[in-house]
């Protein structure tokens, strides 16, 4: 009983949000970054400043243009790819897995 | 020579990296949409760079060369890194580099301490082997008058 008891114990302890993205390691992340940009690409290394390698990476900008007649609001986007990239921490806003479209 | 500060942050981020750029040609985008495109002086433990021969476009794209380009740190937003660099030995290299140089000082003064220490090891035996010649000369010679006493 008492053996059941330790298995059911958790197998990482004292789990801050840094150990979260160390579970990323090696996988493909998308990264929301200041100014409208997105990146998803393979997390190689990071820090605990968020500076981060990644590679095979495809950057989108996102611009918003509003017409002038119409008042509409037309969004524009523009990808690039870059195999391996440095990206300074501070302009690093969120970081998860690839966000799956549809369901 | 690196302030303390400096060899932190250098050995506990991913700075270690960056440094295996230097010497390397690459491209720096800044935060304000200019991108740099150069030869890497040098990096610091704060990612400022400086770059030689340098192509400075301009978010609008326009096009300026310098021969010597400071970039601040805070102003970067990515670096592309080269595809030559292999990244595990490149922060292996750079965070081991304080290491090496002090094993190699650590070496250097074991070893001339060792020598001191032999040296000295054999001095005192050339003082002990004298004392004990001087010793058994002086018994032969006691022994020697003793045996004129007798006679």
């Amino acid at each position: 009983m008492a053996d059941d008891q330790e298995q059911q114990a958790p197998v990482q302890n004292a789990e801050e949000p840094l150990d979260l993205i160390r579970l990323s390691l090696d996988e493909r992340i998308y990264v929301k970054m200041r100014n409208e940009r997105e990146l998803r690409g393979r997390l190689n290394a990071y820090d605990q400043h968020l500076n981060m390698i990644l590679g095979d990476v495809e950057e989108t900008v996102t611009t918003v243009e509003i017409d002038e007649e119409t008042f509409e609001e037309i969004y524009k986007s523009t990808k690039r790819n870059i195999p391996m990239l440095f990206v300074r921490g501070d302009g690093v806003i969120l970081v998860s897995p690839p966000m799956r479209t549809g369901t | 020579m690196a302030s303390e500060r400096e060899k932190f942050l250098i050995r506990n981020t991913l700075i270690s990296l960056l440094k295996a750029v230097e010497g390397r040609e690459t491209t720096v985008e800044l935060r304000n949409e200019n991108t740099v495109t150069g030869r890497v002086e040098n990096v610091d433990s704060f990612m400022n760079i400086v770059m030689t021969d340098v192509v400075f476009k301009s978010y609008r794209g326009i096009s300026q060369n310098f021969s010597s380009f400071f970039v601040q740190g805070a102003n970067i937003r990515y670096v592309h890194i080269p595809d030559e660099i292999d990244m595990r030995a490149a922060i292996d290299y750079e965070v081991n580099k304080e290491w090496r140089m002090k094993a190699s000082i650590t070496r250097k003064v074991r070893k001339a301490a060792e020598q001191k220490i032999a040296k000295r090891q054999l001095e005192a035996k050339k003082r002990e082997t004298l004392k004990e010649r001087q010793k058994e000369f002086e018994e032969k010679k006691k022994i020697s008058r003793g045996n004129l006493n007798k006679t």
